[in-house]
């Protein structure tokens, strides 16, 4: 952790006296990640960005993040030449870096060579030095010869006396192309890829290469650097993929293939980038390796994430959702929601109060309840008798840490709000249902609701326990997954405490006067 | 864990701390959680804000840099293109994909390549020359095109209170 926060960063070089240098290295890094480029790409529009953070930008909107312009994954192109420039950079970085800093150092000491103090100065920078050196290592991915050219480097800093060392390791050798690893003279080179190549042939063949499980041929064993680029991942048309037959693809690629179908098809396209940007690398990892990556995407951004949409949409579908820990999560809600509703409790409401309280948004709806809010929840008819505190047992929840009997209530709600209404029950609730109009008429009190209700301002509520959690603010905030089980737990919570007509015994019962218990504290919630 | 968003995230703060835009400062509440940052913005020069500091959060989502994060005034500050709630209302925090608003340009909108810095220095010059054809809060939006002097002195007062003068 700290050392991948010891980032190399073109404000580096600023206040020394190498400071155009942060232009360059600005340069050099890509603009998505801001880092230096890792396999750098070139897209149609001629923008460079790493293989790695353009296939990913590329797979969200499929356009150039630089100019909008549309392009596709496989347009891509290596920008090698900047490869170059990249690498040779990263490695004559630290001990440039290095002198840079000394120099503003010894101008800072008015040019007064004390020697002893300078000793000092230098072990700090070499710390500093060393440091970065393993972070742009680490980045580049080179090999074991380049990183011991890199060693040396600093090992000639510390032996250096007065920063008259050169700033980069200049053995004037350059590193195979294919990345066999050796260092030869430029001139070398050509002569030593035809060579190199039919070495690696040799040595791939003579390696009787087995398939790893659930792999293709193609891909390289683990360890192993394969010079020949690997086939690239074919995107899917994943609109076409059932579930089951995505699970599959997953399997066969060798990942995870767990989760809803649209975590499964997030997976593949992460999975897809990183392949095929290791296909682009000229050091191509190991498929461990990218699965490590997997995991790291899994465990940041995928049904793993803390907090993340499908993490939620996963879990808290699951059967072992655990609901008294939510309940004992979220007591501080239910409490204030029931102390809110207690309040309403208190002011008497009148008869028209109802049609009030419909017609406003969700905005404008506080501040009605304030006054009037009570009637939704006390139907007229039940007012007088209904009217003390809940019984005791209510108050201490207690379905709270049993999710079965709360699915069973949610079930009893869905099939309540259906259509074939107890008339009593329908009474109660008509303001939730104003297009069954049989049987307002009938009774007196609800007259003024059939005259100032329009279907259309409460037609929002028709449906069960899952359309009042759109309504709430409290919730909005939340994955779509989780508000139905959320809000059937409100919804009873808040009931549980505000003494509402039907007592829970009751309307574990199933007796149709449950009904309005859960479909008035939808509103009371809103509150 | 170091995922790609919160290195970013890293990097990003790196930079700003070493070589801040001039009138910003931003950075991570907390160094344990990067995708929660804090931003100071200095009111522009020459406008009625000159002289306020104003903070803002910005909530960065996981699969930042792909999508934009969000931006909230922690203080009151009476702007046509800032909500009621503190909620910034501008065309580089919007998502490449929905124009909720039918208005911007596909160029003016995030992309993976913007910053925090970038951001910052937007909504900076966001306060000094507010958006009206778009706006958040209607009742500013319409002093400030209608009634510009009762604009700015509202905006003024508003400074001279947060700075508790």
């Amino acid at each position: 952790m700290d050392s991948a926060y010891d980032v190399p960063d073109s404000t580096d070089w600023l206040n020394t006296p190498l400071k155009d240098f942060a232009e360059l290295e600005n340069a050099l890094h890509c603009q998505i990640c801001k880092e230096f480029y890792d396999t750098p790409m070139i897209t149609s529009c001629s923008h460079t960005f790493c293989s790695k953070c353009i296939r990913t930008s590329l797979s969200t909107d499929g356009k150039c993040p630089a100019c909008r312009t549309a392009d596709q994954a496989s347009k891509l192109r290596n920008n090698w030449a900047l490869q170059e420039v990249v690498a040779s950079f990263q490695s004559a970085r630290p001990a440039a870096i290095g002198v840079a800093r000394k120099q503003q150092e010894l101008a800072a000491q008015a040019r007064r060579p004390g020697k002893r103090k300078r000793a000092v100065l230098d072990s700090e920078d070499i710390v500093e030095v060393a440091n970065e050196g393993r972070q742009t290592r680490s980045k580049s991915r080179q090999v074991a010869a380049s990183q011991s050219s890199q060693n040396e480097t600093i090992e000639i800093e510390d032996s250096d006396e007065d920063g008259a060392f050169e700033p980069e390791p200049e053995d004037g050798l350059v590193e195979c192309l294919l990345g066999c690893g050796k260092r030869m003279k430029p001139e070398q080179m050509d002569s030593h890829l035809d060579r190199c190549e039919d070495e690696k042939k040799v040595a791939s063949r003579a390696k009787s290469r087995t398939p790893v499980n659930g792999f293709g041929n193609q891909r390289p064993s683990a360890g192993q650097q394969n010079t020949r680029p690997q086939d690239r991942l074919a995107e899917l048309n994943y609109s076409l993929l059932k579930e089951n037959a995505m699970r599959k693809k997953l399997e066969e690629l060798g990942i995870p293939g767990w989760g809803a179908k649209q975590l499964m098809v997030k997976r593949h396209t992460e999975w897809v980038n990183l392949w095929n940007a290791n296909c682009d690398s000229r050091h191509p990892r190991s498929k461990r390796e990218l699965l490590g990556d997997l995991d790291t995407w899994e465990r940041t951004q995928g049904g793993r994430a803390y907090g993340g949409q499908n993490s939620l949409a996963t879990n808290i579908m699951r059967k072992e959702f655990d609901g008294a820990g939510w309940a004992s999560k979220n007591k501080d809600d239910f409490s204030r929601l029931i102390a809110d509703a207690k309040r309403k409790k208190g002011n008497p409401a009148s008869a028209e109060s109802p049609t009030k309280e419909q017609e406003p948004e969700d905005a404008s709806k506080p501040a009605l309840n304030g006054d009037e809010g009570s009637s939704p929840f006390f139907p007229p008819k039940s007012l007088p008798d209904q009217d003390p505190p809940p019984l005791p047992i209510e108050t201490s929840q207690p379905y709270a840490d049993n999710p079965e009997a709360l699915a069973s209530m949610r079930e009893k709600v869905d099939t309540s709000n259906a259509p074939h209404l107890h008339p009593e029950a329908a009474m109660n609730t008509d303001s939730q249902h104003p297009s069954r109009p049989s049987p307002k008429p009938t009774h007196s009190n609800s007259t003024t609701d059939t005259a100032q209700h329009s279907p259309g301002s409460t037609s929002r509520r028709p449906t069960t326990s899952g359309a009042p959690a759109a309504d709430r603010p409290l919730e909005s905030g939340s994955a779509s997954m989780d508000t139905p089980r959320k809000s059937s737990r409100d919804e009873h919570a808040a009931n549980e405490h505000t003494g509402s007509p039907c007592d829970l015994p009751a309307h574990l019962k199933s007796t149709p006067k449950k009904l309005p218990m859960f479909a008035v504290p939808g509103q009371a919630v809103t509150d | 864990m170091n995922s790609v968003a919160s290195k970013r995230l890293f990097q990003e703060y790196k930079h700003l701390t070493t070589d801040p835009p001039e009138g910003i400062t931003a950075g991570p509440v907390t160094e344990d959680d990067l995708f929660v940052w804090e931003a100071m913005i200095q009111g522009p020069e020459g406008t009625p804000y000159e002289g306020g500091v104003f903070p803002a959060e910005l909530k960065f989502p996981r699969d930042y840099p792909l999508m934009p994060p969000t931006m909230k005034f922690l203080c009151d500050i009476w702007h046509p293109n800032v909500y009621p709630n503190g909620n910034v209302c501008i065309s580089i925090l919007h998502a490449p994909g929905d124009d909720p608003n039918h208005y911007e340009q596909a160029s003016e909108r995030w992309s993976p390549i913007q910053s925090v810095e970038k951001i910052l220095i937007s909504v900076m010059s966001m306060i000094a020359e507010p958006n009206d054809e778009s706006p958040a809060n209607v009742d500013a939006a319409r002093m400030w095109r209608e009634r510009r002097t009762e604009f700015e002195r509202r905006v003024k007062a508003d400074v001279r209170r947060s700075l508790g003068l």
